[in-house]
């Protein structure tokens, strides 16, 4: 683990740049290699794509090829991680199921955080009465309890992959927003958004080209680590039922089948279950790590 | 104090009204006619015309949000589609073990989470500290339901020690709370050890220091008690969160709670279940949020806001 | 002399900070000592190594701190660096006492300040609870805390700034230890509040015979309190000795910069200023700005307003440079930010050439950024870390468009980076690369890349070390001559304000107290509120603080009266009365 070295002792010239929120790209790259974590996570996430793009060219079966002869069939030579209650070959469905995992994580956290960052900056950046009426609708999207306000949207719209990314995104809005709003009041107050102000620019300009490039750190970790989470909450949604439908090889789908064989066959549940704990934990620890690397207040 | 509460109560109002709005509009966002899928794919015009009626479907939708919030404030939130019972009867039925559950695991969650994060923080940057984070890390990954099952799977199938249905004894409770709380546990060792090497850093730690404090004293009371300050809040929100979390969970160890009667309400399409039992999550998960600023007002009472 | 009289001595002291593979020298080959009941005092610009020398006396420096083994700290006869970690936590807070820099963030927010006080003397002396309460309550006596039986029991957010400090020099007081080290202790405050501190230290210091080390980066300060002073720049001790000796007849070539960079008092004004002040008295000199009774209240909460302004009147004069001088919380900035509608205005008028700011559309107020501009506080947070110094500076080209082309716009950066005096090839680099004063210099030029008439100068020297701000004011008095400009120069000191300004204007509370020219209110300052500023300015003269007789610090400042209307007392002085 990384050594505790801490300059802060007074006397040193020790001013650093005030703004909490930005850190010179060379030093970040310095500290991200460094920080081993945020490495591992990184070249994880590498394997993880690669998967996704590459495995379904390289498996020979279908995955929804049922083989009803050879059903539960325990992890072997021909089935590298068994397989299911239909005959269908485990591995193969883990291959084909990485790319809709990774593809509900990312877009869902994109249209959320799309959403939730630009309201987020208006209202941090605005304040007064607009600050009031954003924050108030972020409040009531944040009553609804964890995983309740996507399941409840998801039961509105009905169940499939494309709901599911849309639920998991309106549930991730209010996240993002209140990131980016306190970041954006953060940097708002420093003087030199004051001083292009006294120039004369306009609001449009201040916002884009002073305030988002300053608060981009935190919403960038942010992302990151809303990945895992949204990919808990999607597998959550399809393992209830509410999200990809059958026969899709969705992770949480292929739980909730496996759910019923746990006597005879554990490996069909535990298998899609494992394969989401990598993936979510290949984020965290990216995140964490970047978090890490992105803190000024964390030395190298 | 009392002041306070009355205030956070009233800044409360628009929230509930947004969220009954919210609940509200939910029926009329479902794709199709609402009668049609309250009554049923067989049902005839006539029956859907009684359905209509019997629901206000017919009026302007203001009105019909005047009649819906009307009616929640007299208690009533319609009735069951499928068994035709009141639905405020069957949310609150099931109320009691999804709180008892959420309760007993956040309780779980901060006893494991502060032991642990203290311990990584006093030990910070050892193999204990990163085996404990890693841990944290983990726990943290982990999609609930999977690990309920996984507990299933070795405790109950492999060593027959617990029950894996139901509510009430001891043995059928272990594994729920604990399936529910490791999450939980988790994010509150992260939080407090952050919390806790932020204020290590602190100049009046140094100031402590300079008294002639020893270290343990400087950890434990100086350190400690302004670190559980941020953890607070934390605690409070994972209560609501794992509220929430009861859904998966229920559905798990097949728990009659509220989060089950849900999902099995949106599998039957018995809407007006759907609509009370997320209302009255909210509203639940808003209370637990007043408590939560409640309660770190008292504990940051000492504390110079500015 | 002897050697028992010595209390402190430290030898050869070396320090270096590993930073990963590289070890960084901070502090070389310092030595001094203190006699018992002596102050001495560590003068030192950042960097200069004073704190870290200070700290490592209590050995709380940080792990990664290595103090080289030939060093020596003898403290009553003890080897310092020989002792262990236990051994080091009896001497803390019994026999060496410490006062931090930042009373805001030195004291335990969630412990009244009543146990953090006695847990000092719980740890060291063996006496009971209830004793050590007594105790306490005896030391908060002697450290000038009012109302001490309801106060023990209070938390630190309900104290303010000063009484905080009073309560960290208690803690430090608790055993009454032999040595006091005070780490810049009046930094963070007001100056009138830093005045009642340095007595108090001064009164302690005669009530219990403890020795004090001092360390400072202001020469005012040292002149006030230490019969002895130590130089230091950049790790190394430049020069030592009595504090008559250094002021009289300093030695070494930075004690002389730092010592001419100290405004002073009773320079007389330049024959241009006076010939300004003469011309503004008969109305040959056009005024720029009429200030009319402007007013700016924030809302605190829903009932509450702050009153940051309350109504203020003044002119400002073509090419002349007011001063306004006021505290923390006098609403001196909020008036400058006001004045350029920074802020909205509450209320009043602000008349540019005959017509109000405050009533100028978006678009006639972005042409008026053009001829009126902003030099901030703060170099570090003023200028934005991610772009390039021609793009900070270049960016008021791009928004009004004054430029034409990449080319066109480079070279009139470069033109604005040579006016303030750094090179053109600078336009490349990135505003962590330079210094505090550079810094400010590229936060000038970006306010003269529009050719603004009227600056307004917001506290610009206040972040920057005494020899940087010297430059500055230079800088600022050649660029007003040869721009023609008009400066509205805000400060927190009469100090700094002098040297720069024609006329001055006093704030206190949201009000202008007094206004007239900056010689005649130092000769005869009329309000208490001004004579109580002036007097509390650490006069960096061991002569003259020694004659000159102080105003009482001791009185609340809410005996001062503001008065009701503002008066011309006698000609050109206006007075709040």
């Amino acid at each position: 683990m990384q050594e505790e070295v801490n300059m802060n002792t007074g006397g040193i010239s020790g001013q650093e740049p005030i703004n909490p929120n930005v850190v010179r790209f060379k030093e970040f790259m310095k500290k991200f290699l460094r920080n081993k974590s945020a490495l591992i996570g990184a070249i994880m996430i590498l394997i993880l794509f690669m998967i996704a793009i590459i495995g379904p060219m390289l498996t020979d079966v279908s995955p929804n090829a049922q083989d009803l002869t050879n059903r539960l069939a325990t992890p072997n030579a021909d089935n590298w991680f068994g397989t299911d209650h239909l005959g269908r070959d485990i591995f193969t469905r883990i291959v084909h199921g990485m790319s809709i995992t990774l593809r509900v994580g990312f877009f869902s956290v994109l249209i959320g955080m799309s959403v939730g960052v630009t309201l987020g900056v208006i209202s941090g950046y605005y304040g007064k009465w607009v600050d009031t009426i954003i924050m108030r609708f972020m409040d009531i999207l944040l009553a609804f309890p964890g995983i309740l306000l996507a399941l409840a949207v998801v039961s509105v719209l009905g169940g499939s992959l494309n709901n599911v990314i849309i639920s998991v995104a309106v549930f991730s809005i209010p996240v993002f927003a209140r990131i980016s709003r306190g970041s954006t009041l953060e940097v708002r107050q420093l003087e030199y958004i004051e001083a292009v102000k006294a120039l004369g620019a306009s609001d449009l300009r201040i916002i884009s080209l002073h305030v988002l490039p300053n608060i981009l750190s935190p919403i960038i970790v942010q992302a990151t680590l809303n990945i895992a989470t949204s990919v808990l909450t999607a597998s959550g949604l399809s393992f209830l039922g509410m999200g990809a439908q059958p026969p899709t090889p969705e992770w949480g789908a292929m739980l909730s089948d496996g759910r019923n064989y746990m006597w005879d066959a554990p490996h069909v549940a535990t298998i899609p279950g494992l394969a989401i704990v990598v993936v979510v934990l290949a984020f965290n620890i990216f995140g964490d790590g970047l978090r890490d690397a992105l803190d000024p207040k964390t030395k190298n | 104090m009392l002041k306070f509460l009355m205030k956070r109560l009233i800044q409360t109002i628009p929230v509930l009204i947004g969220v009954t709005v919210l609940t509200f509009s939910m029926i009329l966002l479902i794709p199709g006619d609402p009668a049609q899928i309250i009554a049923g794919e067989a049902a005839s015009p006539a029956q859907l015309e009684l359905v209509r009626e019997r629901l206000g479907l017919n009026n302007p939708i203001p009105v019909q949000y005047w009649d819906y919030v009307t009616g929640l404030l007299r208690g009533d939130m319609g009735n069951s589609v499928r068994s035709g019972r009141a639905v405020s009867t069957e949310v609150f039925g099931r109320l009691a073990p999804t709180i008892e559950l959420a309760f007993y695991s956040t309780l779980l969650a901060v006893f494991l989470g502060l032991i642990a994060g203290v311990i990584s923080a006093v030990k910070r940057y050892s193999l204990t500290d990163s085996v404990i984070m890693f841990g944290a890390l983990f726990g943290l990954s982990m999609p609930n339901f999977w690990l309920g099952l996984m507990l299933i799977q070795w405790l109950v199938i492999g060593q027959g020690w617990f029950q894996a249905s139901g509510w009430g004894s001891p043995q059928q409770m272990f594994l729920p709370v604990v399936t529910l709380g490791t999450a939980g546990s988790a994010i509150i060792a992260r939080m407090t050890r952050s919390s806790m090497l932020e204020v290590i850093d602190m100049d009046y730690i140094q100031t402590a220091r300079a008294k002639g404090v020893s270290e343990r004293v400087v950890i434990y009371r100086h350190a400690l008690k302004n670190a559980m300050v941020p953890v607070v809040t934390v605690v409070g929100l994972q209560f609501g969160s794992l509220l929430g979390g009861a859904v998966l969970t229920e559905t798990v160890f097949a728990i009659n709670g509220l989060g089950r009667l849900i999902i099995n309400a949106i599998r039957a399409r018995d809407f007006p279940i759907v609509q009370g039992g997320v209302l009255v999550f909210a509203f639940m998960f808003v209370f637990v949020n007043i408590l939560v600023d409640v309660l770190y007002r008292l504990l940051n009472k000492r504390i110079d806001l500015n | 002399m002897t050697l028992a009289e010595k209390l402190l001595q430290v030898e050869n002291l070396k320090i270096s900070f590993s930073t990963g593979d590289d070890l960084l020298e901070v502090v070389s080959d310092v030595s001094f000592d203190i006699e018992e009941g002596k102050t001495l005092g560590i003068v030192g610009e950042s960097g200069s190594g004073k704190s870290v020398s200070a700290r490592s006396i209590m050995r709380l420096l940080d792990k990664n701190a290595v103090i080289d083994p030939n060093s020596n700290i003898l403290f009553d006869g003890q080897e310092i660096l020989k002792k262990s970690e236990r051994e080091m936590q009896q001497i803390r807070g019994k026999d060496i006492g410490m006062i931090f820099q930042d009373p805001m963030t030195s004291l335990n927010p969630t412990m009244k300040i009543g146990k953090q006080i006695s847990e000092t003397i719980l740890i060291h002396q063996n006496v009971s609870k209830k004793e050590a309460a007594e105790q306490a309550k005896e030391i908060m006596h002697l450290v000038g805390i009012p109302d001490v039986e309801t106060r023990y029991s209070q938390y630190p957010f309900e104290f303010s700034g000063g009484m905080r400090q009073r309560i960290i020099i208690a803690i430090a007081l608790a055993c009454k230890p032999k040595l006091l080290i005070a780490d810049e202790p009046t930094t963070a405050l007001d100056v009138t509040i830093q005045a009642q501190i340095l007595d108090l230290l001064k009164d302690i210091q005669a009530k219990t015979g403890t020795s004090i080390l001092l360390i400072t980066h202001d020469f005012g300060v040292v002149a006030n309190m230490c019969e002895k002073i130590v130089v230091m720049n950049k790790g190394r001790v430049v020069e030592h000795g009595t504090t008559k000796e250094i002021f009289s007849a300093p030695k070494d070539d930075y004690t002389k910069k730092l010592l001419a960079a100290i405004p002073n008092l009773h320079e007389e004004k330049s024959e241009e200023s006076k010939v300004k002040l003469k011309e503004i008295y008969s109305g040959k000199r056009e005024k720029l700005i009429e200030v009319k009774e402007l007013a700016k209240h924030f809302p605190l909460g829903r009932k509450d307003i702050l009153k940051a302004v309350n109504s203020v009147s003044f002119d400002i004069y073509k090419g002349e440079t007011l001063g306004l001088v006021g505290e923390s919380g006098s609403g001196k900035s909020t008036t400058g930010r006001t004045l350029l509608r920074l802020h909205e205005a509450t209320s009043g008028e602000t008349v540019y050439e005959g017509s109000d700011l405050n009533t100028y559309k978006k678009n006639q107020m972005k042409e008026m950024r053009k001829r009126v501009q902003f030099v901030f506080q703060d170099p570090y947070s003023s200028l934005n870390p991610r772009k390039k110094v021609e793009d900070i500076i270049g960016e008021a080209l791009d928004i009004h468009k004054l430029s034409k082309g990449k080319k066109q716009r480079r070279e009139r950066v470069e033109e604005l980076l040579e006016l303030v005096g750094l090179e053109k090839s600078f336009s490349q680099r990135f505003p962590h690369e330079f210094s505090g004063g550079q810094r400010q210099r590229i936060g000038i030029a970006r306010a003269l890349a529009v050719e603004p008439e009227f600056i307004v100068l917001d506290e610009p020297l206040s972040a920057l070390d005494a020899s940087v701000q010297a430059s500055i004011v230079v800088l600022l008095e050649e660029l007003q001559k040869k721009l023609n400009l008009t400066y509205l120069f805000i400060a927190h000191d009469l100090a700094t304000v002098k040297k720069l300004s024609d006329r001055v204007a006093v704030m206190y509370k949201g009000n202008i107290v007094e206004l007239t020219d900056s010689e005649e209110l130092f000769e005869n300052p009329v309000h208490s509120y001004t004579k109580r500023l002036l007097s509390a300015i650490p006069v960096p003269d061991p002569h003259y603080e020694a004659t000159v007789e102080k105003v009482d610090m001791d009185a609340e400042p809410e005996v001062i009266h503001i008065g009701e209307t503002f008066t011309e007392i006698k000609p050109n002085h206006w007075v709040m009365q």
